[in-house]
């Protein structure tokens, strides 16, 4: 047992004598969270029964002029929704297709809404775990994904999580595995990427040139076009003398690294935000790593790229998106200063994508609601849900 | 809820919470998950006793730990500068450990599990792996990225403290 493990265990029997404060009797609390338990299921089974019966009552022609009322404040021309009953559940990032289609990464499904506002589901069963490779990417499992980028050809690239893998979706709708063989681990150098572990990848962006990079836990890795991997930084325990990549900014510590986000800009530089010590950095075309911003709060997803190339950064510390211009950082919309009319609490950005038309798409982290959802604003500033999870 | 039940929530109920309390970092949410947890092993109980209820409540408790984190893991501690109060003399060993725990926190959850039952429960890998159901292999990854996530933070966190002082 080294010295840092043995402080460790020193601490953890410490920490355990913390004394109890004694709340009730234990049996009381834990059978009124019993009740609480139950009370919410009948609650949730009555209200599915009294809309089964509105939906039948009144016909999916109700639903479908309410739908389209909903979606009214976001997009300019709804359109009734798919027969199928798809909803959105959650979200932890968004990006935008070629022809400005919103593309939402769930729990454990993929789904696009169209410009209209038709949502079709492009991958994930619903159900989280791993499968599927090599067909449809609707009967495919998903687990966790934390981010999504989409390729110059189409395909769009899930970071899927939990499963220490990279997903692709060709644009014909089959999904295969980019990266990682599902075990959690260090990537090798050099190894043909569905070869190689992975640890819990956590963000996707296509460079310029199609080679697409993954941020994991302690490493940034890119995956050429030939399927092999290649780490560029890996900023791993200096004792075990594995350290590779640039040098690093001195405001930054590589122990501290990580690549919790990604986004090329249209000179080709990748900016990273490392979420473990709030810094913004980037890695430029020509290899050298810079600092851009201190005291920045990126999660995975939270970079993307703009239209016009520049980046847009869901800064979910200061509840705000901001824009970086030729290095220039300047902040957009503020949650806190100038509250959204009709929406009670302040937003926090954990993803941000926008659309050709100047349609910017955001995740709110759910930090105020308890769950994450989509918000649109539109160029003249008009805010609205995207999608309310019920 | 039957004798036998009570019996068992009122007697493991503590020690439970001081358990969970290594798990969340905070006593609030370390009593949540214990409630939760037992809560679940009483619904469970209703079907059919729990052979191991000991076992169960750990693997649940983990279980909660990592889906709520998973429905929460942008709630993140706001304070840029780990806790690093100025203490009367003798006290460094602590501000030390202050550390230490803060950067626990900060390790993924199941990893921190992983290292709770490793350093304070003295599990090993297979009966850390029996527990949570996961393959040894897991635990062993799991296990070494903890580590090396909290060997990490610590010497950053030592680093930083060394910057704002020195």
């Amino acid at each position: 047992m080294d010295e840092l493990e043995s402080r460790l265990e020193q601490l953890l029997a410490e920490r355990a004598e913390v004394p109890v404060a004694a709340d009730g009797d234990p049996v009381a609390l834990v059978e009124r969270r019993m009740r609480r338990r139950h009370r919410r299921v009948q609650l949730v089974a009555a209200c599915a029964a009294a809309l089964a019966v509105v939906a039948t009552g009144l016909g999916l022609g109700f639903a479908t002029h309410f739908g389209a009322q909903r979606r009214g404040s976001v997009a300019p021309h709804p359109t009734p929704p798919p027969a199928s009953s798809l909803s959105l559940n959650g979200a932890s990032s968004v990006a935008v297709d070629r022809d400005g289609s919103l593309l939402i990464a769930e729990a454990s499904r993929v789904i696009r809404r169209s410009p209209d506002g038709h949502l079709q589901l492009i991958a994930g069963t619903g159900v989280a775990g791993f499968g599927g490779d090599g067909a449809s990417a609707t009967l495919a499992q998903l687990n966790n994904p934390r981010d999504i980028a989409i390729g110059h050809d189409g395909t769009i690239y899930v970071a899927d999580t939990a499963n220490n893998r990279v997903r692709a979706i060709s644009p014909d709708g089959t999904i295969r595995t980019l990266l990682g063989n599902g075990e959690q681990g260090d990537p090798v150098d050099g190894q043909p990427a569905v070869d190689t572990a992975v640890s819990s990848p956590q963000s996707v962006a296509v460079a310029p040139n199609g080679d697409v990079y993954v941020g994991e836990s302690s490493d940034l890795v890119r995956v050429s076009s030939d399927g092999i991997v290649h780490v560029v930084i890996a900023a791993r325990d200096p004792s075990s003398g594995t350290a590779i990549g640039p040098s690093f900014p001195p405001s930054l510590s590589p122990l501290a690294f990580d690549a919790s986000s990604l986004a090329f800009d249209s000179a080709g530089d990748l900016y990273i935000g490392v979420n473990s010590v709030k810094t913004l950095i980037r890695l430029s075309s020509a290899g050298t790593l810079t600092s851009v911003a201190a005291q920045i709060y990126v999660s995975p997803g939270g970079l993307s790229t703009a239209p016009d190339g520049s980046i847009l950064v869901a800064d979910y510390g200061d509840f705000a998106i901001d824009r970086i211009v030729e290095n220039h950082l300047s902040t957009m919309t503020a949650f806190i200063s100038t509250p959204v009319s009709g929406i009670a609490h302040p937003l926090r950005p954990a993803a941000v994508a926008e659309s050709p038309d100047g349609m910017l798409y955001m995740v709110d982290d759910g930090e105020a609601t308890g769950s994450p959802s989509v918000y649109a604003i539109s160029p003249g500033g008009a805010w609205g849900p995207l999608s309310v999870r019920k | 809820m039957d004798d036998e039940l009570a019996a068992l929530v009122r007697g493991r109920y503590r020690d439970l919470v001081r358990r969970a309390y290594l798990l969340t970092g905070n006593e609030p949410d370390a009593q949540d998950l214990v409630q939760e947890a037992l809560a679940r092993c009483c619904r469970a109980w209703r079907h059919r006793p729990i052979e191991h209820p000991d076992a169960y409540l750990q693997r649940t408790m983990v279980n909660l730990l990592v889906s709520r984190a998973r429905a929460q893991r942008l709630r993140e501690i706001f304070t840029n500068v780990v806790p690093d109060h100025a203490v009367p003399d003798g006290a460094s060993e602590r501000a030390d450990r202050d550390l230490l725990w803060a950067a626990l926190q900060r390790v993924p959850p199941r990893q921190r599990a992983v290292l709770v039952l490793r350093f304070y429960e003295g599990l090993g890998e297979r009966e850390i792996a029996e527990l949570l159901e996961v393959t040894v292999g897991t635990i062993r990854s799991q296990s070494a990225k903890g580590l090396q996530r909290l060997r990490r933070l610590d010497i950053a966190a030592v680093d930083g403290k060394a910057g704002h002082h020195g």
